[in-house]
């Protein structure tokens, strides 16, 4: 694996409003992952390497397996597909890599071997490896020698050290091979007998399963907002960012404001914070920056200075956040951080003598709209 | 020679004693605010945190308290209410840009309600708000934890970046006796501290370092009206030594730092950081029966603390116990009763030797649990004479 470029790979991360996760290409259009880094959302956000994000269609989940395909809106021709390995004859210590995005980090790969081919947990079998797997792995290959994918990456055992466990690829390959067949937009796998379930209702047409009780129903409903993301995602909309593009995990969203970073989190039970790192301080004049970044023009919004950073902050009380006859004006303040962080690192950098801040895509757009 | 005892001297700091407060009036506060009748839920909620004064009215003019050394004023104008503090000049002799700096980095930040503003060269802390928006909740955030920020920082803006003061409160200075003894109990700690910490490096003892940063904090906050520049960078530091989370040879190079600095101070220099400030609410958190039981009831901690006055380990044992009864005073306030028993504890075990200082204090706990729960009860009396 040492002399392949894994950046030209087809593995991408996926972010919900529920946490983040990794995937791969099973064609140009498609991504395997797993159903626990998706569900329950219809739509996710797939993030490429120059940090666009796009958004993909849930298509086809297995909760039982654990397995989700996700579809592209258009097809990714510059990366290498994924083939999924018909062999099922795995032995232990044979060499295997993961690829995956672990605690958010870029694209990595780790190493290690197959520690059981086939370890029953519960009522399921699973392939065992010693590679190291941390949160963010889940949905990416395992793949072997020959990078051909072994497995879907799923856990780890938490109370142990190189414990981690991946669907095997002939589960993997039944669940791919089904789906080439789908019609429906949206279906999710009978836990019972694996047949399609492509609408709402109580019992499985195959199997006679009740879907109720087994949980598929709540797939097909759209997911419970809190009222936090509710609020946020209201104010996100009014401002033209799609919701579904900025989810960073779970009451949290990032994205782009052109070139400016915006970042809505709750710090506390009390406060939900919207943060924009603009720029660093250049080395003159940096009075006459610090009083302007102190000025009470900018009220509602306020600078700070964290790590040499300046940022642009927006504090929302929660109770506000609760009381909702004060939506729209809260919605509006939030709108107009969002519009005016991308102005504002121009005029820090342009005209305050300040350098961009290493998260602002202030000089990759600039050379992408050069001639 | 090894440290054979703790001097528990008499605090000169005042205390600040625990008034109840009337949780009823917050409910109704909320409830108003709820409602959409911001006024009363306004007024309910100043009533509500300011138990012992009379503020006046908000909606007849500016309001005013103090906060030690900070004068924090609270205007209603139509729908607009503002709460400002001032904290310092800037002149032609501060270090301008490293005092702008400080209160971008360190003063202002996210999740906050208040931040730093520059009106010309005055530096104040803001917030302003719809009164509409002003839950009774906001009312408490700002109106506790600003004042207290300023309270911090306006003295170490002076004496670090030159700043001049902004209407500041002056604080009562210390009668000559209360100066001696401030010094003689500043003198003792920082030698304690220090032996201790030769034992903690002799010891490698995770737990003994715990205890003893924490012990280096609360004597200290406990006993002396201690305020501004000095308290500022004991404060700072322990930000460091006392931090659990932190690589502990990082905590030990801080706490031996501070200790030199602080044995190095002038008494001219300890002198202006001493002053019994004036506070409209008490900048201690409430102490409870449930902080006790917390701290000094039956538990994991008591059980280690028992188990080493068993096993012969009398220093840690009575470091452990003095600690606490000077966390419990220098963080807490508490009704008179409790306090006075949590104070004869600790003259009890004054310049004893280990030994007995840890068999005293764990009896005396039991004595001091027995009077939370017996407040409580009362408490719990009047709450329902009242109703």
């Amino acid at each position: 694996m040492s002399e392949i470029d894994i950046e030209s790979w087809g593995v991408f991360q996926i972010f919900t409003g529920g946490g983040t996760g990794t995937s791969f290409l099973i064609d140009d259009r498609h991504l395997l992952t797993n159903c626990h880094v998706v569900a329950p959302y219809p739509k996710v956000a797939v993030e490429m390497r120059d940090k666009r994000r796009v958004v993909g269609d849930v298509r086809r989940i297995n909760p039982q397996r654990d397995l989700a395909i996700v579809e592209l809106e258009a097809p990714l021709e510059d990366f290498e597909v994924f083939v999924l390995s018909e062999e099922g004859q795995l032995r232990a210590k044979q060499p295997v890599s993961i690829l995956g995005f672990p605690v958010g980090l870029p694209l990595s790969l780790t190493e290690g071997v197959v520690s059981h081919p086939r370890q029953l947990l519960g009522d399921q079998h699973y392939l065992q490896t010693d590679a190291a797997i941390n949160p963010g792995n889940s949905g990416g290959p395992i793949l072997d020698d020959g990078h051909q994918v072994v497995g879907v990456t799923t856990c780890k055992h938490r109370g142990a050290d190189l414990v981690g466990f991946g669907i095997p690829s002939p589960d993997a390959h039944r669940f791919v091979d089904s789906f080439r067949g789908q019609e429906a937009s949206f279906g999710v796998e009978c836990p019972a007998c694996e047949d399609l379930v492509e609408e709402a209702k109580r019992y499985c047409d195959s199997c006679g399963s009740n879907l109720d009780e087994l949980g598929v129903l709540s797939h097909f409903e759209a997911p419970d907002l809190h009222p936090v993301v509710a609020f946020v995602e209201g104010a996100l909309t009014r401002a033209d960012i799609d919701p579904v593009l900025a989810r960073h995990g779970r009451q949290n969203w990032s994205f782009h404001s052109g070139s400016a970073p915006i970042k809505i989190w709750c710090c506390c039970s009390e406060h939900v914070c919207l943060s924009s790192p603009l720029a660093r301080p250049g080395k003159r004049a940096l009075g006459d920056l610090f009083r302007y970044l102190l000025s009470p023009e900018h009220e509602p919004y306020a600078f700070d200075l964290h790590r040499n950073i300046i940022s642009l902050n927006l504090t929302i009380h929660m109770a506000d956040v609760f009381a909702q006859h004060d939506h729209d004006e809260l919605g509006d303040q939030m709108a107009e951080l969002i519009k005016r962080a991308d102005a504002l690192d121009n005029k820090l950098i342009d005209e305050m003598g300040c350098v961009p801040a290493p998260e602002t895509q202030l000089t990759f757009l600039k050379e992408d709209s050069a001639p | 020679m090894a440290i054979t005892s703790l001097s528990c001297p008499a605090p000169i700091r005042r205390l600040f004693h625990a008034t109840k407060t009337d949780y009823e009036l917050l409910e109704q506060a909320i409830a108003a605010h709820e409602a959409g009748d911001a006024r009363t839920a306004l007024s309910l909620s100043l009533r509500h945190l300011f138990t012992d004064l009379e503020l006046g009215d908000p909606f007849e003019g500016p309001v005013s308290f103090v906060q030690g050394s900070s004068r924090v004023t609270l205007r209603v104008e139509g729908d607009d209410v503002e709460v400002k503090v001032p904290l310092v000049q800037l002149t032609d002799d501060s270090v301008t840009t490293a005092a702008l700096r400080f209160l971008l980095s360190r003063v202002a930040g996210s999740g906050q309600l208040y931040q730093p503003q520059l009106e010309g060269d005055a530096v104040y802390l803001v917030y302003r708000d719809r009164l509409k928006r002003l839950h009774p909740y906001k009312v408490k955030e700002v109106l506790r934890q600003m004042p207290f920020d300023a309270d911090r920082y306006d003295d170490w803006m002076v004496a670090e970046f030159k700043c001049a003061s902004l209407d500041r409160e002056p604080l009562e200075a210390l009668s000559d006796d209360e100066r001696t003894a401030a010094q003689s109990v500043w003198e003792v700690h920082w030698r304690e501290v220090e032996e201790l910490f030769k034992e903690a490096q002799r010891r490698r003892s995770m737990w003994f370092l715990n205890e003893l940063t924490a012990f280096a904090i609360y004597r200290i906050r406990h006993a002396l009206p201690i305020t501004g520049y000095v308290w500022c960078r004991i404060d700072d530091a322990g930000d460091t030594f006392n931090d659990t989370q932190i690589d502990p040879s990082q905590r030990e190079a801080a706490l031996i730092k501070c200790i030199r600095e602080m044995r190095n101070l002038s008494s001219e220099d300890l002198d202006g950081s001493l002053g019994h400030g004036r506070y409209a609410l008490s900048p201690f958190a409430e102490g409870t029966v449930d902080v006790l039981e917390n701290h000094i009831g039956d538990g994991p901690y008591l059980d280690t603390v028992t188990r080493l006055h068993n096993g012969g380990r009398y220093m840690e044992a009575a470091l452990a116990l003095v600690g606490t009864y000077h966390f419990l005073l220098g963080r807490f306030s508490w009704p008179p009763e409790l306090e006075r028993r949590l104070l004869e504890g600790l003259a009890r075990v004054s310049d004893k030797p280990w030994r007995e200082a840890s068999s005293t204090l764990l009896h005396h706990r039991h004595a001091v649990l027995d009077d939370g729960e017996d407040e409580e009860e009362e408490a719990a009396e009047e709450q329902g004479e009242d109703r």
